[in-house]
Order: structure tokens, then C-alpha cells, then sequence
């Protein structure tokens, strides 16, 4: 069984620079369940194109702020 | 932990239990082919009924329980990785049933009787679902 993807990501960071978002407030923004958020930011789940473009945007950031690719 | 990983272990936990004592039960007979009357199809075919009615009431009712319990009162439609989580148990799900109906079908290649057949696919099939909710645990547990 494949592991985790290698990607890592700045959420949580964003979340807290963004007035203490909480995981549910980012949740309803991008039409996702807070369980989803907290897998994705545990690095346990790695969201579609569409999803991270979304949480991108929430935060005013390029995609690759909030989404790195650690070799 | 969400409404649909708590419903998954009420599946879980109710099908194996009901449909465990119920083979338990039953497995002596199973396997000495030869006690079995024709009685037993009666048998069969009641506690299967009662099992069924059973196993549902009993999932209504943890249903019931659970949604007054939670702290929201609305639960969020599925999103990419409830979707992904289900088609995942599915595949289990349906890849293991397949196996185990082909199983049970090679059963009558050795003279087996109409009953153990019977019962043979119906262990498919709570073993299917067992399999498709253990699935659904351990996405939610580990990530999908």
C-alpha cells in the first residue's frame, strides 16, 4: 500500500494569520467537512485540484503557499 | 468523529454481533450435513426474517440516539473524501463478495444441500458488509 503523499502544507499556519480561522470556518468556506480539513492539514489526506484551489483562495494566496511537494 | 464513521461502526458492530451468534448457532448443523431435517429450512427461514427486523430496529434505534446526542443538528452533505471513502469500502466490499459467491457456488461441485448453500451465500453477504464497514473505520481512522 502506497504512503502519504509527500506534500506538505501551511493551513494551519494560514488559518491563525488569517484572525484564528477556525477548521470549521474553513470548512464551511470551501463546502468541506471539518473532519476533511483536519485530515488534509495532518497531511493524512491530500484534497482534489478543485479543493485546493479553493482553500488557496480563502487565504489570498498562490496555491503553492498554501501546498508544497517535499521531495 | 463524524455522523458517517459512527454509523459505520453501528454496522460494524451490529452485524457482527447478530450475524455472528446467529452462525455460531447455526455451524454445528452446517457442517453435519446429515442432522439436517427439512424442519430446519422453517428454521432457517424464520431466523433469518427475525434477524433482519432485528438488525434494522436496532439501527434505527442507535440512529436515534446518536443524532440527539450530537452537538450539531445538521450534519454536512459528503464531501471528496466521504465520496472517495465509500467508493473505497465498496470496492471491498464488492471484490470480496465476489470471491466468497464463487466460493460457495464451487459448494455444490461437492454435494453440499440446498441449505448450506443458502447459508453460505448469506455469510457472503454479512461478510461483505462487514468487510465494506471495517473499510469505512479505517479510512476515517488513517485517512483516505
Amino acid at each position: 500500500m502506497a504512503g502519504p503523499p509527500p506534500i506538505r502544507n501551511q493551513i494551519r499556519r494560514l488559518r491563525f494569520d488569517h484572525g484564528e480561522m477556525t477548521q470549521q470556518a474553513l470548512a464551511d468556506a470551501i463546502g468541506m467537512t471539518r473532519q476533511t480539513i483536519v485530515a488534509i492539514e495532518q497531511g493524512k489526506y491530500s484534497p482534489s485540484l478543485e479543493a485546493a484551489f479553493r482553500i488557496s483562495r480563502v487565504f489570498g494566496v498562490g496555491l503553492e503557499d498554501v501546498f508544497q511537494w517535499s521531495e | 468523529m463524524s455522523i458517517r464513521e459512527r454509523s459505520a461502526w453501528i454496522s460494524l458492530l451490529l452485524t457482527s454481533a447478530i450475524w455472528g451468534a446467529y452462525f455460531w448457532k447455526i455451524w454445528p448443523d452446517l457442517i453435519d450435513d446429515g442432522a439436517l431435517a427439512a424442519s430446519t429450512t422453517g428454521v432457517f427461514v424464520s431466523a433469518v426474517v427475525v434477524l433482519v427486523i432485528v438488525q434494522i430496529v436496532l439501527a434505527i434505534l442507535l440512529a436515534i440516539a446518536a443524532a440527539v446526542l450530537r452537538r450539531r443538528s445538521e450534519e454536512p452533505p459528503m464531501d471528496e473524501r466521504d465520496q472517495l471513502i465509500d467508493l473505497k469500502a465498496i470496492r471491498v466490499a464488492f471484490y470480496a463478495m465476489s470471491a466468497l459467491l464463487i466460493a460457495v457456488s464451487g459448494l455444490w461441485i461437492f454435494g453440499m444441500s440446498p441449505l448450506v448453500m443458502a447459508n453460505g451465500i448469506l455469510a457472503s453477504m454479512v461478510i461483505a458488509e462487514i468487510l465494506r464497514a471495517a473499510s469505512v473505520v479505517l479510512s476515517y481512522r488513517l485517512g483516505a
